[in-house]
């Protein structure tokens, strides 16, 4: 391959050039990019990496070296041994591949106009809040791909549900309309994801859980968990949707508030038609008026990236500690 | 020896609680608060949680090179360094500081101003 410009490196979908004598490492931190390092020479292994298929064949062979043959053939190497001489694509292996395993689809069904209900059995060990990307084949043999947060907390022999949106133009949501059915294998590619509950999270007086769209099928679970774990202080669950129709599971809802004395539901929107049990407000000023001792108070954020990114603000700014705050943020693809 | 401010305030666990206290300063500070409104909060905080750490005498990750590339293109100017300063002076005063170690923790921020700056 003759690349005059020398070797760069792609992560995260941006190209970087490589200057003479620096490794990916030091690209990467040139840039701004925050690689977990240490020893830079090879050892530590703090800086680990994987290259992405089309890239493994050019990959240094000193940045696999002191690797094992499993995690060579698998495209892991160490940035700060890699002195590429062409185009590497790479990331993190966190945001790489992960273990699966095998499950089966048991059901399907709606709950809403665009919300699907998923059951699969699949022996996965997770923990509420977190989320697993779901690979499935479509009958053309293209592979899908798309991560989904688990809905209730771990079960010994539960099936694990998921709730997914159905999007005009995604494939996945296709594949469940047009494709799926009870029966057809399925693999988990994780679990992912750091917005679970804590030891800290536990002490806390209040606990807010807010999301939007199925960003709801995360705090789900993490409300149980917390049940779960006889957590004494007050829950407030807040679904906030722009129109009325981005609303599901409400019946569900209701009766779990009506049930659990400690949970206080919130369900929001701009829509001016609103009646209850709809509440209409602003999100991100309805959490200020909530009771709430907000240095004692934990946040659990799920749904679009700017709904997380204003949320986060928004009650950091009232004197939640920032390590309170978890959030996990949809990405559209 | 000299104790540094890092370790006088408890070490890491400590710097959580003082990134949230500074951070909280200059998010209410419209001088430069627009600087922050479209940036990644929680990457924002791990940021600022390293300079912090560098400005207090702790474990330095945090290099004047890094601190030129973070600041560039910005247009940053002589105010809006104040800015910060001053938010992490209140910062130090929140948490009972004293004048002798918060005049060490401003030396060590104005050893990086031309780096921020761009000069």
């Amino acid at each position: 391959m003759t690349d005059l410009t020398g070797g760069s490196i792609v992560y995260q979908g941006e190209t970087l050039a490589i200057e003479p004598e620096e490794s990916v490492l030091g690209a990467l931190l040139r840039n701004g990019h925050s690689i977990r390092h240490s020893c830079q020479a090879g050892a530590c292994q703090s800086c680990l990496m994987q290259a992405h298929e089309d890239s493994r064949a050019v990959l240094p062979s000193a940045s696999q070296q002191p690797l094992s043959p499993a995690q060579r053939q698998q495209g892991f190497f160490l940035a700060c041994c890699a002195y590429p001489e062409s185009k590497i694509t790479a990331s993190l292996p966190d945001d790489a591949v992960h273990p699966t395993v095998s499950g089966v689809v048991t059901g399907i069904s709606p709950l809403a106009a665009d919300v699907i209900q998923l059951s699969v059995k699949a022996d996965l060990k997770y923990e509420a809040g977190q989320f697993v990307n779901l690979r499935v084949s479509s009958t053309s043999g293209e592979e899908i791909q798309r991560s989904y947060s688990l809905v209730t907390a771990p079960t010994d022999g539960a099936d694990l549900i998921f709730h997914i949106k159905l999007l005009s133009d995604g494939r996945f949501s296709r594949w469940l309309q047009q494709e799926a059915k009870v029966g057809d294998g399925i693999t988990l590619a994780g679990p992912h994801g750091t917005c679970q509950v804590s030891f800290d999270d536990l002490k806390n007086q209040h606990t807010v859980l807010a999301g939007t769209g199925t960003g709801l099928a995360p705090l789900l679970a993490i409300r149980e968990a917390l049940h779960e774990q006889q957590y004494a202080g007050d829950i407030h669950l807040i679904f906030s949707n722009r129109d009325l129709a981005g609303f599901y599971c409400i019946d569900t809802l209701v009766d779990l508030a009506r049930k659990q004395s400690n949970l206080s539901l919130h369900l929001l929107t701009l829509d001016e038609s609103a009646t209850a049990p709809y509440t209409q407000a602003d999100v991100y000023q309805y959490v200020k008026s909530l009771p709430l001792e907000f240095a004692s108070t934990s946040v659990f954020l799920c749904g679009a990236d700017s709904f997380v990114k204003k949320m986060r603000k928004a009650c950091f700014l009232q004197g939640v500690a920032m390590k309170n705050i978890k959030a996990d943020a949809f990405v559209a693809s | 020896m000299t104790t540094t401010v890092f370790d006088k305030l408890g070490g890491a666990a400590a710097i959580d609680a003082a990134v949230d206290i500074f951070y909280r300063k200059v998010l209410a500070d419209d001088r430069i608060s627009h600087f922050f409104d479209t940036i990644d909060m929680a990457a924002q905080h791990q940021k600022q949680k390293a300079f912090l750490t560098m400005a207090f005498g702790g474990p330095n990750n945090y290099s004047g090179k890094d601190m030129r590339t973070a600041h560039q293109g910005m247009n940053l100017t002589e105010e809006h360094f104040t800015a910060v300063a001053e938010a992490l002076v209140a910062t130090l005063q929140d948490l009972d500081v004293t004048q002798a170690d918060i005049d060490s923790v401003i030396d060590i921020a104005l050893s990086v101003k031309d780096d921020v700056l761009n000069r």
